[in-house]
């Protein structure tokens, strides 16, 4: 489970995050909407243990993340996904996949992790060769697919996903989809940030809608869909179609 | 009037707060470099590629510019000693403005322009693309995995450098002087070793020690101060330049004051 307790974040003197609560519980998907500029990311980016939050505390299964964050690593608890795929740059695509496991000398031995991401390159539909080029040489959705897998690799508990289904192709959408689907039938507690209706009918357990750094409604999707409230409405008929 | 009162104080605020971000940056870096060994396979490749980039691929410039200055200072000393018939103290000139002085100096200054400058536009680019935030997304500390590893590969660069200065300094010095007055390599090398005493040595590999810490930390500091913009990373790579060499300047007198001191 990973609460969010009167958490606020000022930056240049505006506050784009303001007293956010919420518990987002273990195995349920939750899908955080609102317009562009609205905290999103940042609330992701808060939820994912890289932006400390100004005021308040994220707890993950009642441990405050931000509180000795240098000796809680490493985080394996949760996997992020950014919008864009990031990656190290000066790295090969493999190098990039053993960071982590490298780096805090995990017990997975190398043919296993490499048994492992050749299983799920094939899965992705994606060349096997590309794990020795870099990051800069590969299309948009190979890097989004593979920034992916390398959050599956680490097998957290609690996935944080930036849009992850922006800009891919219809082909990669699908397949992404049909692996949340499958996450989230496996208990995995996913949260994640988009404005597609199909995401969030298919998959969210609850939708939650920002509107300038404040949580305006945290609800079922059904219940969101067919909200009477005019702002939940106009949101919906600009944003969702 | 209030004005001018109310941005002085802002600039001390913003001032005071930068140095002590610094400070705490510098602690983090230091209990960093005391644990290296405990956590990271990685971090012994960063240090190996940086003392690759810093150390052996500056061997050229830094050897080219060791004889010109070894030559050009024996040379010099030669001239003005003789007139005096006090030519031996060219050794002395050798020892005390060489290698106390230049060789760490110059040999800063060769890794501020080559490494500060690449060390803060990676890391500054490294914070645009969001490669910073990946770090902290899988729990690595971007000071243990980035700045520390940089640290001890420039450190350690700079204490070869300066070492590797300092021979081919004397050995400029000695390629001058064959060429106005014939002597043998082994006499000038002992007439030399009759000069230099052990804390010349030293003060000359402590300061390269010093110096090589001092421009890593500038360096990486201002990368990672880097927002959002990359309009930033050429202002901060100039910031850590001009940062560095005026931090070196300052801590090289205060090393000769207190070498003076002890003796």
């Amino acid at each position: 489970m990973i609460e969010l307790r009167d958490v606020s974040f000022i930056s240049e003197g505006r506050c784009l995050l303001k007293d956010i609560n919420c518990t987002f519980e273990s195995g349920r998907c939750y899908i955080v909407s609102g317009e562009d500029s609205v905290g999103k990311s940042l609330l992701t980016k808060i939820l994912g243990g890289i932006v400390k939050p100004h005021q308040g505390k994220v707890l993950v299964n009642g441990k405050d993340l931000y509180l000795n964050i240098d000796k809680q690593r490493p985080n394996n608890q949760i996997g992020f996904v950014f919008q864009d795929g990031v990656f190290i740059s000066n790295l090969s695509i493999r190098e990039n996949l053993q960071l982590p496991i490298k780096y805090f000398k995990s017990q997975i031995s190398y043919g296993e992790l490499i048994n492992r991401i050749q299983l799920l390159f094939e899965e992705f539909h994606l060349d096997i060769a590309l794990l020795d080029e870099r990051p800069s040489e590969l299309a948009y959705s190979a890097k989004k697919m593979i920034s992916f897998i390398r959050a599956i690799l680490i097998d957290p508990e609690i996935y944080v996903l930036n849009r992850p289904l922006f800009n891919l192709d219809f082909i990669d959408m699908k397949r992404i989809m049909s692996y949340l689907v499958r996450m989230k039938n496996s208990e995995k507690t996913l949260i994640m940030t988009g404005n597609s209706r199909t995401l969030m009918e298919n998959l969210a357990d609850e939708v939650i809608l920002l509107v300038n750094g404040e949580i305006l409604v945290k609800e079922s999707a059904e219940r969101f869909f067919a909200s009477t409230n005019p702002a939940i409405k106009t949101y919906i008929e600009n944003n969702l179609g | 009037m209030n004005h001018i009162l109310e941005m002085t104080g802002k600039k001390i605020y913003l001032n005071w707060t930068g140095i002590k971000e610094f400070f705490s940056f510098t602690f983090e870096v230091l209990s960093g470099i005391f644990s290296f060994g405990k956590r990271t396979q990685i971090g012994f490749s960063v240090v190996v590629k940086q003392v690759f980039f810093t150390g052996y691929q500056a061997l050229g410039l830094i050897g080219f510019l060791a004889i010109a200055v070894g030559g050009l200072i024996i040379l010099q000393g030669n001239l003005l000693l003789a007139a005096f018939g006090q030519s031996r103290w060219a050794y002395m000139l050798l020892v005390s403005v060489v290698i106390r002085e230049l060789s760490s100096i110059f040999t800063a200054l060769i890794v501020v322009a080559r490494s500060g400058t690449s060390i803060c536009t990676e890391l500054g680019n490294m914070v645009v693309n969001n490669e910073i935030d990946l770090l902290k997304s899988y729990g690595i500390s971007p000071i243990d995995y980035l700045v520390v590893s940089r640290t001890i590969g420039v450190v350690v660069a700079m204490f070869t450098l300066a070492i590797f200065f300092n021979i081919i300094s004397v050995f400029g010095g000695w390629f001058f002087t064959t060429l106005f007055y014939p002597i043998y390599f082994g006499d000038f090398i002992n007439n030399f070793v009759n000069e230099v005493m052990i804390q010349d040595i030293l003060v000359s590999v402590v300061k390269s020690v010093v110096f090589g810490f001092i421009i890593a930390l500038i360096s990486c500091y201002n990368g990672l101060k880097v927002a959002r913009a990359t309009t930033e990373v050429p202002q901060r790579t100039i910031k850590a330049v001009v940062n560095s060499i005026m931090l070196i300047v300052m801590v090289n007198i205060l090393i000769t004051y207190i070498y003076s001191l002890l003796f």
